[in-house]
């Protein structure tokens, strides 16, 4: 209150930015007591101040405001009476009766202005009045502006006097079509079917996009019969209608003869210069098109902006393949007149199967520019089966780019593990860029057998640490557990990666052995703190009677990461020897660390956790106490303290 | 599978769980008003997944708690801001927008200073990245002053989130592509080759002035030195509509009564601001504050 009367003070100030900041702060303190001055503030020349007053009017709201708003509904000047309508039809609920009455206003202005402000009021009790007003208002646009404020309210109690008013005039009839749509009340799509004959092409055409916006399938009937005698726009909305109304997929069921008729007229509705027409064709003739249909759903897609119309293009794309391998698409692709037809054909043949589409995929591939030979080694990797193992391992031999190259590693390597081009990829482990070497040794792995392990094996002495890298990640993912001495020397190499990837290769070759454990426990001094982490991971690998130990030794590790994997490993299998030590570690200057044993101390639970936590539920730090309170919890929740 | 390297990465990718993407979504808004909309989720995943692993790191959970608790947050943060924003600007930026603040603005605000007896200038760089725009401003002032400009009191304030870009502006050394849209002149006359880059003469560096600002902190920007003109460009598209408008809001009173905002091409004040009149000029709007 205080507050609000220094704001009212200062909104009298002379000063725009004192006035400003008064404005905003009672707006956000709601000073209803202010809300005079700042309604006289909303016509100050000065927009800064205009636009505060405007903030707090909207903030505080209220009878009071939606009072003092209503007499601008009068003035002359534009601007402010705009503004002042926008601030009501926020806040103009809070006052239903005073707007209920600005209906029964002499001035017909108002009543258009009171019936706009109902429709933004999301109340029900609105639709009475309104209704009131769309079927006896003399003046027409206040029957106009009921009606759209009707459709603004969305309720269905408006549906029986929007259907009364479809008699009226063809520009209130407008209004009430589209609020029927948005209502999507099953009675106002009899009374717009009903409509449908006797309205001019204008209304007929709003009425079609209504009814497929309500997609009720009680009009389509109705809607195929029109189509014959429709001239091409309509008969275009129509068919959209259709669509919308039935879904693409059970134009299945509608008669041979309906179907052929209605893929026609789709096709027609193709050169339509509305993209929502276009594309609901599009989805249409998935399920009826023809080689025509295809034809020219491709030459369509092909003018597609890639940009912009990206999902645009993709449904085509899906229709077109719906449709399957078609002469038009062979056609975009042998030929290569259009890049962007061609992309098209070729992303579409991504998704057939089939000989005949890999053939042709791999007849065009080298006489075809870079990109699309890109577009067509990925479609290859969909379709293609071991057909394509010579012209890939060709491809291996001679293209220079990346992106094809990665492509030809993944079919050889994964799809059909074609022994052959073992050599090529081992080859192009030692290529220049990171993502083919990635590629290259996935591949590698994937095709196995002895000759390859011996070349991975042969990698161990390579000067250069990233084939030592690989050489020892190759080890663990080939399984040779016969070759695990060779890995051992691995473990005192210079690089911390080679020692980390060795040490997980080792544990994946030869299993939880105690003489493993005595390996791993063994590097828990290793200078890099990534190569101890790497241990601490491994070491929750064996039961927990043996890993116990080591996990409690772990907590000493000077790195903080060392010890949260530690601790949550402990916390997991409930290791209460491990109290003590997680107990000292409270006192770090790490509230990460602190939070994490609280954590796991209500993980491991029993009766000392539990009295340790109570104490720190007492701290002053809310997140310690939050936490402390949440491990308790989970204590009590698990069994209690027993 | 074990992460295989740094520089190659054979483990799987690493994905977001939709809360993980909630904390750290409300985090970077509570650090920064940058709001991260659900369907750039994606954005956030790729953008951070280097920094998970270089950390050494299990998941985006564990990177939360990071940014939280960690003694290396503060720089972390850093590296997360930088993350998040694209940092995508050149010098020239916009050449009709400088064509208007040059030819009009810039003169009108002079000639209203000189009718004043006042040889003050102030220009705001909100959101400056590696400098590229505060000092396209020294440059551009430069050209319009000449010799007079030592006789002026300038000063360009130039703030950004990331103390790393700022770094980079206070080096002020740019490659040829920053300098694309810069008039080959210019470049003559204002850089001094080094080694294949451009490094700015020291007296227009001189006339900016760099510092860490979080434009998200309604109470740091009151602190700002009010400006003749405000440049925020390519910034507030990061942030929601509660805090475009508080930031626009911020700038207006910043702003001396008869000042500019001047805001990114694509970007408008529709439904954030009335309080500023727009000015239409060839090939930009600017925004005035009303006397």
């Amino acid at each position: 209150m205080v507050l609000c009367d220094k704001m009212l003070k200062q909104l009298e100030s002379d000063d725009p930015e004192l006035v400003r900041e008064a404005a905003f702060k009672a707006g956000e303190e709601g000073c209803e007591s202010v809300v005079p001055l700042l309604v006289g503030l909303i016509s100050s020349r000065n927009l800064g101040v205009q636009e505060a007053a405007e903030y707090a009017l909207r903030k505080i709201g209220g009878a009071v405001t939606v009072a003092h708003l209503v007499p601008f509904l009068r003035s002359d000047d534009v601007p402010i009476r705009n503004l002042a309508m926008d601030v009501l039809r926020e806040v103009g609920n809070q006052d239903f009766r005073t707007l209920n009455e600005l209906l029964h206003d002499a001035d017909d202005d108002i009543r258009i202005f009171a019936a706009d402000i109902l429709g933004s009021t999301r109340n029900v009790l609105a639709v009475g009045p309104l209704c009131e007003a769309l079927l006896r208002d003399p003046e027409v646009n206040v029957r106009y502006q009921a009606a759209v404020s009707l459709g603004n309210l969305g309720k269905r109690e408006a549906a029986k006097c929007l259907n009364r008013a479809m008699s009226d005039e063809e520009w209130v009839q407008f209004a009430v079509i589209e609020a029927l749509s948005k209502i999507r009340d099953e009675s106002g799509v009899d009374a717009l079917v009903k409509a449908l004959d006797t309205s001019s092409d204008l209304v007929a055409s709003m009425i079609v996009e209504a009814l497929g916006e309500m997609g009720n399938v009680k009009a389509v009937n109705m809607l195929l019969r029109r189509m014959d005698n429709s001239p091409v726009p309509l008969r275009n909305k129509i068919a959209k209608a259709v669509i919308k109304i039935l879904g693409a997929k059970s134009l299945a069921l509608l008669t041979p003869a309906e179907r052929e008729k209605l893929g026609c007229y789709l096709v027609a509705s193709l050169d339509d210069e509305d993209k929502e027409i276009q594309d609901a064709a599009i989805q249409g003739l998935a399920y009826i098109g023809d080689a025509k249909a295809s034809e020219r759903v491709l030459m369509l897609a092909g003018e597609m902006d890639l940009e912009a119309e990206q999902d645009r293009q993709e449904r085509a794309i899906e229709a077109l393949a719906a449709m399957g391998l078609s002469p038009a698409l062979e056609a975009a692709i042998r030929e290569g007149e259009s890049w962007k037809l061609a992309m098209v054909a070729v992303e579409v043949m991504a998704r057939l199967t089939g000989p005949r589409v890999s053939g042709i995929l791999m007849d065009v591939f080298w006489g075809r520019e870079r990109d699309l030979q890109r577009e067509i080694v990925r479609a290859l990797l969909e379709v293609a089966g071991p057909e394509a193992n010579s012209f890939f391992l060709d491809v291996l031999g001679r293209h220079g780019d990346g992106t094809v190259l990665k492509a030809a590693l993944k079919f050889l390597g994964m799809k059909t593990h074609y022994a052959p081009a073992g050599e090529k990829m081992f080859e192009l482990l030692s290529h220049p860029y990171n993502d083919v070497k990635e590629a290259a040794l996935e591949a590698s792995i994937s095709l196995g057998g002895p000759e390859m392990a011996s070349r991975f094996e042969a990698l161990l002495g390579s000067a250069v640490p990233m084939e030592r890298l690989m050489g020892v990640y190759a080890m663990g993912r080939l399984g040779l557990t016969d070759r695990l001495e060779s890995l051992g020397a691995a473990l005192d190499d210079p690089v911390p990666d080679v020692r980390k990837v060795a040490l997980e290769s080792m544990v994946e070759l030869a299993g939880t052995t105690d003489e493993m454990l005595s390996l791993v426990v063994g590097r828990m001094h290793d200078a890099s703190n990534e190569a101890r982490l790497a241990v601490v991971d491994l070491l929750v690998k064996w039961p927990v009677e043996k890993s116990a130990p080591h996990l409690i030794a772990a907590l000493d590790d000077p790195d903080d990461w060392v010890r949260i994997r530690a601790m949550d490993a402990l916390g997991t299998h409930r290791v209460k020897e491990a109290l003590e030590k997680l107990v000292a570690l409270l006192s770090s200057d790490n509230k990460l660390l602190v939070l994490k044993v609280i954590e796991n101390l209500g993980e491991i639970g029993g009766q000392s956790a539990f009295r340790i936590l109570l104490d720190l539920a007492h701290s002053e730090d809310p997140e310690i106490q939050t936490a402390a309170h949440e491990a308790v919890l989970k204590i009590q929740e698990e069994g209690g303290i027993a | 599978m074990p992460s295989f390297s740094k520089s190659i990465s054979l483990g799987k990718e690493l994905k977001i769980a939709d809360e993980e993407f909630k904390l750290l979504r409300d985090f970077i808004y509570a650090k920064s008003g940058i709001w991260i909309a659900e369907n750039r989720k994606y954005l956030l995943e790729n953008r951070l997944a280097n920094r998970i692993r270089l950390l050494n790191l299990k998941s985006y959970g564990e990177y939360f708690y990071f940014l939280q608790y960690d003694p290396r947050r503060e720089v972390e943060l850093n590296r997360l801001f930088e993350s998040v924003t694209t940092n995508e600007t050149s010098f020239y930026r916009n050449p009709p927008q400088l064509k208007v603040f040059q030819d009009k603005v810039l003169p009108e605000i002079i000639a209203a200073q000189r009718a004043a007896g006042q040889k003050t200038l102030r220009f705001w760089s909100a959101g400056c990245s590696t400098g590229e725009e505060p000092y396209t401003l020294a440059i551009i002032l430069n050209e319009v002053l000449k010799g007079e400009l030592a006789q002026w009191n300038v000063r360009i304030t130039a703030h950004d989130l990331s103390e790393a870009v700022l770094a980079s502006a206070r080096e002020g050394v740019y490659n040829e592509y920053t300098l694309r849209t810069t008039p080959r002149d210019i470049i003559a006359r204002y850089f001094i080759p080094e080694s294949g880059r451009f490094r700015l003469k020291p007296e227009l560096k001189r006339l900016v002035q760099y510092s860490q600002l979080n434009l998200s902190d309604r109470e740091l920007l009151k602190r700002v030195e009010r400006s003749h003109v405000v440049f925020c460009r390519n910034v507030i598209i990061y942030f929601d509509d509660v805090v475009k408008r508080q930031v626009i809001g911020s700038f207006y009173d910043n702003l001396l009564p008869g000042g500019y905002l001047l805001i990114g091409h694509s970007e408008s004040l529709h439904n954030l601001s009335r309080a500023f009149k727009p000015v239409h000029h060839p090939g930009a709007i600017i925004y005035r504050k009303e006397e």
